[in-house]
């Protein structure tokens, strides 16, 4: 029951699956939410490579991980800019603001 | 049990609690300090999984890349944050723990093998030699969609 199987990777897996999905949802901040789909894709790379690891998927499990990993970067990378955006907008609003009272 | 099972249970519980420390903080920096532990760990469950290569591309691009560029955003943008106060968050927690139940029922409902075989993972050659052969197409829409993002990153956050 102790030695570490399948089973236990994929219930690591899904338990921060499970978190990830809480961080996007339940997020109270905007880095929060990064932090919740970064936890989200872990979940899932770890989970394509056990199933490689253990000849269930073929080698393609230690393959699609180098792929989703690019993609989650650039889509971080994207979210991080609009929240900058975002940002530089609220300031520019509350300068503007201060400066017509 | 030997010392790869006690390691697995060990780094296990780092990433989970740090995770659960990442998700439930209402705090920007300690959420990022502990995403950054638990991410970082992540790469160690990589490695005894045999799969090198994607342990490195892991720590070099997702840990230090990714979450440097989050730590950045926070840093560019903590002086304006505000915490958002959110209700009903226990039905979050509930929404959150009915998928990690039907991801745990659905691997207690399959029978897995029960020990690994002895071949270890591709190695870093295998992998290369591979992506640039059958799965060079993915490869090139991939570099598309990264040219495209850094041309949008570039306008949304350019000063004017």
């Amino acid at each position: 029951m102790f030695h570490v199987g399948l089973n236990h990777f994929l219930g690591l897996s899904s338990l921060l699956f499970g978190m990830g999905l809480y961080g996007i949802i339940a997020g109270k901040n905007e880095i929060s939410w990064l932090i919740g789909v970064m936890l989200l894709f872990c979940s899932v790379n770890i989970s394509l490579v056990t199933f490689s690891r253990f000849q269930i998927s073929g080698f393609e499990g230690q393959i699609l991980p180098v792929f989703t990993i690019i993609i989650i970067t650039i889509q971080i990378t994207i979210a991080a800019a609009l929240v900058m955006r975002n940002f530089k907008t609220k300031k520019f609003q509350k300068t503007s603001s201060k400066n017509q009272k | 049990m030997s010392f790869p099972d006690y390691l697995f249970y060990i780094v296990s519980v780092i990433i989970l609690i740090s995770a659960s420390a990442a998700v439930f903080s209402s705090k920007a920096m300690t959420a990022l300090r502990s995403a950054a532990i638990a991410i970082f760990t992540i790469t160690i469950i990589f490695f005894y999984l045999g799969a090198d290569y994607i342990a490195f591309i892991h720590l070099v691009i997702f840990a230090i890349g990714a979450l440097g560029i989050v730590a950045f955003t926070y840093l560019k943008t903590n002086t304006l944050m505000q915490t958002i106060e959110r209700g009903g968050s226990v039905i979050y927690v509930m929404i959150g723990s009915v998928f990690a139940a039907l991801l745990a029922g659905t691997i207690v409902a399959n029978k897995w093998p029960e020990t690994a075989p002895d071949k270890p993972g591709l190695s870093a050659g295998e992998i290369t030699g591979l992506i640039n052969s059958e799965y060079l197409l993915p490869l090139l829409v991939i570099a598309v969609i990264l040219f495209l993002g850094i041309l949008g990153t570039s306008k949304l956050t350019r000063k004017n």
